[in-house]
């Protein structure tokens, strides 16, 4: 931007033109800007002063915070929450403040009771327009999300992302989109399922590792279209034999999997799993050998539908034993299938053995063609 | 094709599909199908073409994709019927190109702000803003009045008395 600031001093007559757009332009410029950063705009000129108190975006980072501490952050968040005008809207909250310096157990027991404290708070808990709630690295257990729901009618897009999930309900007849990323191995966690009741979601995106496979899920999701999972980093003897989340899924259009547990689950899942009879997108991530060609093969046999088929690899290399020899390779049976797509790494020869297996597959589906491309994101259509 | 008039005048036909990156021209459009002039009273033809630039490009961007994945053979090995010039501006990123587009002067910037939101076109006015934020960002509170012509209309007391009342913003 140095052209614009060079050039800036021949202004329109020197008149101050950013000052005089209307509020909801400057809020928009605001919304590029951490809290911090936009609250301070106030002393700039009276014009100015009050602009943050309707802001309709408000971005919290720990890790932009100028002077780095916990409390002081702490406070700016509360304040900035308590001190806004009451009846402006609140479009978007987001929250983030991963700290490296402190320990996760205080930082997360230091944040914990003014998040909460907020919640407490009729004024506060009443966001009846807020749309979008991101929520990242704070302890949620089931009341807290309970509050959440209620307190915000209208919710239509909720990103929890997490080590320390403890809730297993999530109902609302308001969310569209729901985004769970439980992060790491939870140990001490006592949720082993999941029950999802939210009829009007569209688009569901979860990456777990051991929990909710445990004992199973329960989803309500009727009008569901889009489903990304990922069965996160495997932990050791973990059991998947209850897992069924797929069985929730069947009304998807588009449906993404991966992760290494994948072929675990898709082993214990498989038999039972009912018909994805609207699915026309599928794409899988996950390493492929001989088995999970086969497995990938009794996945297509529940998919009449299937138009396209996107492949690629795990995001993490899993050292799993290389190809055999000769396999017997299963027919695709997908009458409708129209591409399929392999991204690939040139280095890999086991996706040359892919693509033989896979020109084979499709041999008795004219209008199929197997695609090969680079491209670094395998969902990209 | 579609004839946009400027503010001051100035006709500019373009492909249905290039106004249609507007949200109010799409909805005129649809509102009324046999719709082939449309006037724009709050933009003047220097604006008017900058953004017809970005809502081409932006079109374009999109078409080329397409069309290069129509192309794409089953041999795999890429698009090879698809001309060697038309594959390279479409690898080219559309985010450097933006960030190329969007290096304008300030009151060039305002205006393509106030266009962008007159228009409803979400990209453009996401583009701007951020652009204007960009500019904001990292500078001194002196720094952003001198580089935006902004008058401080507060007496020294009275900055000094926000500073101090406000002690949890400006630590």
């Amino acid at each position: 931007m140095a052209r614009s600031e060079s050039e800036s001093s021949g202004s329109r007559s020197n008149r101050d033109m950013l000052s005089s757009l209307p509020d909801s332009l400057l809020h928009h410029i605001m919304s590029f800007m951490f809290a911090q950063e936009a609250v301070q705009l106030c002393v700039l000129s009276k014009r100015w002063k009050t602009l943050w108190t309707t802001l309709p975006f408000l971005n919290f980072e720990f890790n932009e915070f100028v002077n780095n501490q916990l409390v002081a952050f702490t406070e700016f968040v509360s304040t900035v929450i308590l001190l806004r005008e009451a009846t402006s809207q609140l479009h978007t909250f987001t929250l983030h403040c991963v700290s490296y310096s402190v320990p996760a157990d205080v930082f997360g027991a230091a944040i914990r009771p003014w998040i909460r404290d907020t919640i407490h708070k009729p004024e506060i808990i009443n966001l009846p327009s807020l749309k979008q709630l991101y929520l990242e690295n704070q302890e949620f257990d089931q009341d807290f999300m309970s509050k959440i729901f209620c307190g915000c009618p209208v919710l239509e897009k909720l990103y929890v992302r997490s080590r320390f999930l403890e809730f297993s309900k999530i109902t609302s007849h308001s969310l569209k989109h729901l985004i769970i990323e439980a992060l790491g191995h939870l140990e001490s966690i006592e949720l082993s399922e999941m029950i999802i009741n939210c009829p009007n979601l569209l688009s569901f995106h979860f990456a777990t590792c051991s929990c909710p496979l445990k004992k199973g899920t329960m989803l309500n999701m009727p009008s569901l279209h889009e489903a990304h999972i990922e069965f996160g980093l495997c932990c050791d003897e973990l059991d998947v034999t209850k897992s069924n989340i797929l069985s929730g899924l069947t009304n998807v259009h588009h449906l993404r999997l991966g992760g290494d547990l994948l072929q675990a689950c898709l082993k214990a899942e498989i038999a039972n799993c009912r018909t994805f009879s609207k699915l026309t997108c599928l794409s899988v991530r996950v390493c492929f050998n001989c088995c999970q060609f086969d497995l990938l093969s009794s996945l297509l046999e529940h998919c009449p539908n299937l138009k396209k088929l996107l492949l690629g690899p795990p995001q993490n290399s899993c050292g799993c034993e290389v190809w055999s020899k000769q396999i017997k390779v299963p027919l695709f049976k997908c009458k409708q299938l129209e591409t399929v797509k392999v991204n690939f790494d040139v280095k890999d020869r086991t996706f040359h053995r892919m693509i033989k297996c896979l020109q084979e597959a499709v041999a008795e589906l004219p209008n199929c063609r197997i695609i090969k491309a680079r491209a670094c994101n395998p969902y990209t259509d | 094709m579609i004839t946009l008039t400027s503010s001051d005048g100035v006709q500019f036909d373009v492909r249905e599909a290039v106004a249609k990156e507007s949200q109010i021209i799409r909805d005129m459009i649809q509102d009324d199908c046999v719709i082939t002039n449309i006037p724009l009273a709050n933009v003047n033809h220097k604006i008017l073409s900058i953004v017809l630039e970005y809502c081409q490009m932006h079109v374009d961007k999109t078409e080329m994709e397409v069309n290069a994945s129509k192309h794409q053979t089953t041999t795999g090995e890429g698009s090879s019927s698809v001309p060697v010039a038309l594959k390279v501006s479409s690898n080219k990123n559309l985010n450097d190109w933006d960030k190329e587009f969007i290096n304008v002067d300030l009151d060039t910037l305002y205006d393509l702000i106030l266009a962008a939101n007159y228009l409803n076109i979400s990209g453009l006015l996401n583009l701007t803003t951020q652009a204007a934020a960009d500019i904001i960002k990292g500078k001194t509170t002196e720094e952003i009045r001198a580089t935006f012509n902004i008058k401080n209309d507060f007496t020294p007391e009275e900055e000094a008395a926000i500073r101090k009342e406000n002690p949890w913003a400006f630590e």
